[in-house]
């Protein structure tokens, strides 16, 4: 069984692709989840702008959790590691979630969404409250979904 | 807050003062505590860790504001049986700068609640309601009028008079209100008559000195001084340190810093009850989408049903972050592209309870509050109950195409019987998404302060914010906070026969 398991976590191991972008906060491990969960769980669409993985998304989420307190901010760096290495566990004997193909990855990703297990649903609400505030609340995709971003005035007071 | 005529500063480098009342926090409870000692005559100084901002500074959007405006920039979270956010604001106003600008007052039962559990403190009830009405003119409360009711408000208008349930328009310190719906990211219109608009700036033309971006690190109690130090900020990167000496301290950093403060500062050896019996008063949000758009304006929360009160249920119609949705709709991928895209339809209730759970906080730990708090099996009931009474409003009272209830693990619900099969009684308390914007009772008189709201164990410090407060209101807590504070100023004053100020001005 250890064996086994030793087996299993050579492959999670790696390094990660250096951002293009200088992020306050974001690791370069970080900022890869990020993009790889950002992008399929917001794809690119025809009516609105950008992705969950795009350079802004990622520069909010970034943004968001760059002036945490340090107890906070250790919490935050494992809701990421929870998706990469949750394969271990969820699916096992396959790679981190970084390095799955597509198909993998959907059907990985797509387990967790699926959950009923509280403990994984709340790291989904944690997962998908960054990404709401990060992308869903940016003045582009506002304007795109009909939502007034910024202070639009229904009347004018004397 | 005024664009020219500043009357407050921001420290740039390390200072030392000195003066009679020291007050930290400029929330609703400090604010007015302020004003009302300043216009008395005494020496007052006060200190917000916050910055300050005018209205044409405020953010865009929420992104930046709850980074700015928002305690541990809004990642402020509970450890216990389920993990609830809980809000706080932090800028010159405090909570008033980042709330909905609801203003309900205090409840009979709870003012009763209050006197039995404090030892007959608010006994003289006459006079609690001539002071808080009196708040209430200062901070010009209104019922929303009907125009300003967003497409979300007015659903949940027809919602609960097609039932048949209690309701009414949410009185509001919103004089100004243009309708954009974001107060909760500072009023950019400067409509909200939050504490920065009149309040504080009275206290700084009767002499008090206000300093934005300072925040008290320690406390040390001397026979006859009180020392402060503290850091200074310039946003949340400390730039400096500052050292305050006074005669007396008065906290109000709010139910959770303030308690906070104190067990960092080692007062909690001298006094156990700094940091119990916190209540959070949380909510439980039912969401969904209308069969056709919906105005999005309006103001950010202007309805609420009081039908459910004895059972310490509070519904209110909820503000509409595009974000909050998609967290809790169970939607990924294409299919929330898509879903997300009908946005204009999006409606939301929050269902408040005045819970009875007990919570407590410890000192802090790398500068996050450390806040415990189960949830108890009647909350737990009461919330479940809530939740089941805003499927009814949206479903069967406003004719809402689906819901969905925020919960860990959630799924829509076409019809009521749906949204009680998942909403069952026996519901596991971890599967319940809440939130918090009112903790309070956290530092309560009859326990951790005496009637005059000065510290137990010690000499020099008193305690002027929602920490408090004997137990909890029921309903959003501003109004009941200032009305508290003042009346725990003017027992300051009369302490020294020092003669009270009008509240109004002529």
């Amino acid at each position: 069984m250890g064996l086994l398991t030793t087996a299993a976590g050579i492959g999670h191991l790696g390094s990660y692709p250096q951002p293009a972008i200088a992020f306050k906060s974001l690791s370069a491990r970080e900022a890869h989840i990020y993009q790889i969960i950002g992008q399929w769980l917001i794809p690119p669409n025809d009516t609105l702008p950008g992705h969950g993985g795009d350079a802004i998304t990622l520069q909010n989420i970034d943004d968001l959790i760059a002036e945490v307190p340090e107890a906070t901010r250790t919490l935050l760096s494992a809701l990421p590691l929870a998706f990469e290495h949750g394969s271990l566990v969820l699916a096992w004997g396959s790679r981190r979630m970084s390095d799955m193909d597509a198909t993998a990855l959907d059907t990985y990703l797509r387990s967790w969404m699926e959950s009923t297990l509280t403990a994984q649903c709340q790291l989904v609400a944690a997962l998908k409250t960054l990404y709401g505030f990060a992308y869903y609340e940016r003045t582009d995709v506002l304007e795109a979904i009909q939502i007034p971003g910024v202070c639009t005035a229904m009347a004018t007071v004397e | 807050m005024t664009e020219t005529n500043q009357w407050w500063s921001t420290p740039q480098k390390e200072f030392s003062r000195t003066c009679d009342v020291l007050i930290i926090g400029t929330g609703p409870g400090g604010s007015i505590a302020a004003m009302t000692l300043a216009e008395a005559g005494l020496d007052v100084l006060v200190i917000e860790k916050g910055r300050a901002m005018t209205p044409s500074q405020m953010p865009k959007t929420i992104r930046p504001a709850v980074r700015d405006w928002y305690a541990e920039s809004g990642f402020r979270t509970t450890k216990g049986n389920t993990p609830i956010p809980v809000a706080g604001g932090e800028g010159l106003g405090g909570g008033t700068l980042v709330n909905s600008a609801l203003c309900f007052k205090t409840p009979k039962t709870s003012l009763d609640h209050w006197n039995e559990l404090s030892g007959g403190t608010f006994s003289d009830t006459a006079r609690y309601y001539v002071t808080q009405q009196e708040i209430l003119t200062l901070m010009q409360v209104e019922s929303t009028p009907e125009w300003l009711l967003s497409g979300n408000d007015k659903a949940h208008k027809v919602g609960a008079q097609k039932l048949g349930w209690a309701e009414g328009n949410i009185p509001r310190n919103t004089p100004g209100c243009v309708g954009c719906a974001r107060c909760n990211l500072g009023c950019p219109s400067g409509g909200k008559n939050s504490t920065d608009k009149e309040i504080l700036p009275r206290a700084a033309n009767s002499g008090a000195k206000i300093l934005s971006g300072c925040m008290a690190t320690s406390i040390e109690e001397k026979p006859d001084h009180v020392y402060v130090y503290g850091q200074i900020l310039d946003g949340r990167t400390v730039v400096d340190t500052f050292t305050i000496r006074a005669k007396n301290v008065i906290m109000s950093t709010g139910a959770i810093a303030t308690p906070s403060i104190l067990l960092d500062a080692g007062f909690g050896e001298r006094n156990s009850h700094i940091g119990t019996g916190l209540h959070l008063q949380p909510v439980a949000n039912i969401f969904g989408y209308m069969p056709q758009p919906i105005e999005s304006r309006g103001a950010t929360q202007g309805h609420y049903v009081d039908a459910f009160v004895e059972n310490n249920i509070l519904l209110e119609s909820n503000p509409i972050l595009a974000g909050a949705f998609f967290q809790t709709f169970p939607i990924f991928g294409q299919e929330a592209q898509q879903l997300m895209q009908q946005a204009n339809r999006f409606i939301s209730t929050g269902s408040l309870v005045r819970d009875t759970s007990e919570g407590t906080i410890s000192k802090t730990n790398s500068g996050a509050a450390q806040i415990h708090y189960d949830l108890n099996d009647l909350d737990r009931q009461r919330l479940i109950q809530g939740l089941r009474y805003g499927a009814e409003i949206w479903l069967d009272g406003a004719g809402a195409e689906r819901i969905v209830p925020a919960l860990f693990g959630t799924r829509w619900c076409n019809t009521l019987q749906e949204a009680h099969d998942l909403l069952a009684l026996d519901l596991d308390v971890g599967r319940l998404s809440l939130y918090s914007s009112h903790p309070q009772a956290s530092c309560r008189i009859g326990r951790a302060c005496d009637d005059q709201g000065k510290l137990g164990g010690a000499k020099r410090i008193y305690v002027m914010d929602s920490s408090v407060l004997p137990s909890n209101v029921g309903r959003n807590p501003q109004i009941s906070i200032m009305t508290v504070a003042r009346l725990l100023a003017e027992s300051f004053l009369s302490a020294r026969n020092v003669n009270i100020p009008a509240l109004l001005k002529e």
